[in-house]
């Protein structure tokens, strides 16, 4: 390979052409203003007296920044960037713009900064125009109600924890609970729909990443690629090392693309993980601009930040394309505290919590969904009609088992009826157990909830349960078409419902615990032998 | 500044106007005035709220030392309603500047001085802090003003410098200088403006520049040319927050960001 060679004559000629074709433009007035003092990623600048809140300036060294706070005399400046080059006295301009980014398809496989930019080494991104950050949330008539539904493809949520596209569904808990698997799994699940390339049913998604490690958002981003789901993914980044003021701005860009798409028609999922980190970034550059400080030391408009962020998720009326962004913000509590201030603040914006318990992560109860006080208001609406109907019973069956389980706990003497709706709740409980990166396709949790609420599963041992219900549905979709049926009208009637439990009850006879399920190694029996067969040796003296 | 404000800054102003006797003492009184009031919070409490015969008498008693042009110029504006106290002691500090401006024998010099005054007050960190309100008590601020400049500038200039530093009113030190010389210039019909330039512009060029900013902004401008070499070439026009950049280093310097980007 010839070596690549460029004389410095040439690179001069050719900087020289560049400095040859720049234009200066016409020379118009600007207002300036100057730096009067800078530290911790804010710069207080006098003068500027016609800046707009949320206006882009810049710094005569070209760091963007973001008028805030509007006083009397002097502009507070949150620095977007390196400000360790800004000095007392440095020259401020506005530039008229409100903060936006470039939106468009474009984005998807990316991962970008919160102003925009591509930080993948992929090149740039062709964008479709801008959309401003903060843009009012659509209003009452250009809304719908929530009616499709959003697969997680976990049976735990998407049988009890219903969520619909256009939904705000919140994931709560400490930390290490599987609240980011939950997202992702969301992610990966709608590999399918995006692949059916019909546009009513793709999900473009975005995850917005704030004051996460670096190597967490690597992670991710390799979980999503080895799915095959990245394609249709945007990730916006803001790492734990960017600027407060970064990890403050990452949810509104990341919203900003979701509703670029929303708006043309299409299907969003936005995941904000997580906006207690965002509410802290916040809170630092609140405190910093000198605003007053409230609970928490939160400032007074925490709770409009993530209010106004979460009504952007909507699903829009048919005048408007019926275009939908469905949020699944994340918020990590300390020590299962839901009550603290940003819990709570979240809690009453959305339609519904996921709850996430350590206690049940530790005991083996993978996804750790709290059941019993998980809740989706506006979900049922969208819920699929066959998953609908064995999934009433689910609900009711865990309650009443939960109640009775803190019972058998001191008690072991308990009636035939209690025996069977505790061994009844344990194999449902095990039932809802899922390894991570494993959605299950809904006419597969059909099944297995069908299977579980029916009784079906009483005779197989719990430690059996999920081998069970693997094999099961193996054998369902090799031998009968009830799977396809149920894939494709999405409801049980009586006749596929007959012979699912024909197909299930003849499995089930046949089916072989002990983990395996294979032949196991068998032991020879023998009848005794009569006592008149036996013969017993003597020893006999002979006489001489 | 409310609306209020606006109101009773216009009235005063064409009181100011037509008052008859009109002197340089008068413009000394008005801003003394303004200190007087801006000392004692009691006073601007009891002059703001106040009305009927009981603060007229008040007033008598407190400004009696003014001379009667002075008098009746401060009587118009503390008769009429201001948005707040901190506006009141502001107008009747540009009141004072405006009375100093009109009796000058050039009030075009008088704002030069105030900005050459800006300008050396730039050069000298030393001075800029003595001068900035963090050292020092008014008063030996005043007197250090009035030292530097007695004999070197106009008395107005010298006056109006000396009542700034003494009362900056949480203003630093160059924009208590440029407000003062675009009040002065306002005073005679004029705007204020600042070309920088590398090079000494010629009448001709001057002339020029005068015209592009009259057809900009409406009306005649006292222009101030400062010599800066480091803008290479070009000229650069600030008019009060606005500038108007042609020089060759911002030229530059908008090239590099590009090259950088």
């Amino acid at each position: 390979m010839a070596e690549l060679s460029i004389s410095p004559d040439e690179i001069r000629d050719a900087l020289k052409d560049f400095a040859n074709s720049y234009e200066p433009g016409a020379v118009a007035a600007t207002e300036v203003g100057r730096v009067v003092d800078a530290a911790d990623g804010i710069a207080h600048v006098a003068g500027l007296p016609s800046v707009m809140a949320n206006e882009l300036i810049r710094f005569s060294d070209g760091t963007l920044g973001l008028a805030q706070n509007l006083d009397e005399n002097e502009i507070g400046v949150v620095v977007l960037g390196e400000f360790t080059g800004i000095v007392e006295g440095m020259e401020v301009t506005r530039t008229g713009e409100v903060l936006s980014v470039p939106v468009g398809d474009g984005y998807l496989g990316r991962v970008v900064d919160p102003l925009g930019s591509p930080i993948d080494g992929l090149g740039d991104i062709a964008g479709e125009g801008r959309r401003a950050l903060e843009l009012q949330a659509p209003g009452v008539m250009q809304r719908k109600s929530v009616h499709e539904p959003m697969q997680t493809g976990i049976k735990a949520i998407d049988a009890m924890i219903p969520i619909g596209r256009g939904q705000r569904q919140l994931i709560i808990g400490d930390r290490q609970t599987g609240k980011t698997a939950i997202a992702i799994d969301t992610i990966i699940n709608q590999k399918a729909n995006w692949e059916s390339g019909d546009v009513s049913k793709q999900v473009r998604c975005i995850y917005v990443a704030v004051g996460q490690k670096g190597s967490t958002i690597a992670a991710v981003k390799g979980a999503l690629e080895d799915a095959g789901a990245m394609e249709y993914t945007t990730i916006v980044a803001a790492p734990a090392s960017d600027p407060a003021g970064f990890k403050y701005l990452a949810p509104y860009t990341g919203s900003a693309i979701g509703q670029h798409w929303m708006y043309g028609g299409k299907h969003v999922l936005i995941i904000f993980d997580d906006l207690s980190k965002q509410a802290e970034a916040y809170r630092a550059v609140s405190l910093l601009l000198r605003r007053p400080p409230g609970r928490e030391a939160y400032p007074g408009d925490v709770f409009y930040l993530h209010s106004r962020l979460l009504e952007r998720c909507a699903k829009l009326s048919d005048e408007l394309g019926a275009g939908s962004m469905t949020g699944l913000p994340i918020i990590e509590t300390k020590a299962n505290d839901v009550s603290a201030y940003i819990p709570t603040n979240v809690i009453s914006i959305t339609d519904g919590q996921i709850f996430l318990q350590s206690d049940l992560f530790n005991a083996n109860q993978r996804p750790a969904v709290d059941v019993g006080i998980s809740v989706s208001r506006v979900g049922g609406d969208a819920q699929v009609k066959s998953i609908k109907k064995v999934s009433g019973t689910l609900k009711l069956e865990l309650a009443q088992y939960r109640s009775l389980e803190a019972f058998a706990m001191f008690a072991s003497d308990l009636d035939a009826a209690s025996r069977r709706q505790l061994a009844r709740g344990a194999r449902l409980t095990e039932l809802l157990k899922q390894p991570q990166y494993s959605p299950y396709p809904v006419e597969e949790q059909v099944v297995s909830i069908w299977a579980g609420t029916k009784g079906k599963l009483d005779s197989i041992a719990v430690d059996d349960i999920l081998s069970f219900e693997r094999e099961m549905l193996d054998h369902l979709r090799r031998n009968t078409s009830i799977l396809t049926t149920l894939a494709e009208k999405n409801v049980l009637d009586d006749a596929t419902e007959a012979e699912l439990e024909k197909a299930v009850d003849s499995f089930v006879a046949e089916f072989v615990g002990g983990g395996s399920g294979g032949v196991q190694a068998g032991h020879e029996e023998f009848d005794e032998t009569e006592a008149e067969d036996i013969n017993q040796e003597k020893i006999v003296r002979r006489k001489r | 500044m409310g609306s209020a404000t606006r109101t009773a800054l216009a009235g005063a102003r064409q009181v100011l106007a037509s008052t008859p006797g009109l002197d340089r003492a008068a413009g000394g009184q008005l801003l003394a005035a303004a200190r007087l009031i801006g000392s004692s919070h009691g006073l601007q409490s009891a002059l703001f709220a106040a009305d009927g015969t009981a603060a007229t008498a008040m007033r008598d008693r407190v400004f009696a030392e003014l001379s009667a042009p002075a008098r009746s110029v401060l009587e118009s504006a503390l008769s009429a309603s201001w948005s707040s106290s901190g506006e009141l002691i502001a107008g009747i500090e540009e009141l004072g500047i405006r009375a100093l401006a009109l009796t000058a024998d050039d009030a075009d010099a008088v704002a030069r001085e105030l900005d050459a005054v800006g300008q050396l007050v730039a050069t000298s960190a030393e001075l800029e802090l003595a001068l900035s309100g963090t050292r020092g008590t008014p008063e030996s601020r005043g007197a250090l003003v009035d030292r530097l400049l007695d004999g070197r500038t106009s008395p107005e200039a010298r006056t109006i410098m000396s009542h700034l530093v003494r009362q900056p009113r949480g203003r630093r030190i160059g924009e208590l200088v440029r407000t003062g010389a675009e009040l002065v210039a306002d005073a005679v019909g004029k705007g204020f403006a600042t070309v920088t330039v590398a090079k000494s512009l010629t009448d001709t060029q001057l002339a020029e520049v005068a015209q592009t900013v009259r057809e900009r902004y409406g009306r005649d401008h006292l222009l101030v040319q400062v010599v800066d070499p480091s803008v290479l070439g070009g000229a650069r026009i600030q008019v009060g927050h606005e500038v108007i950049d042609g020089s060759i280093a911002a030229r530059l310097t908008d090239l590099t960001l590009q090259l950088a980007r």
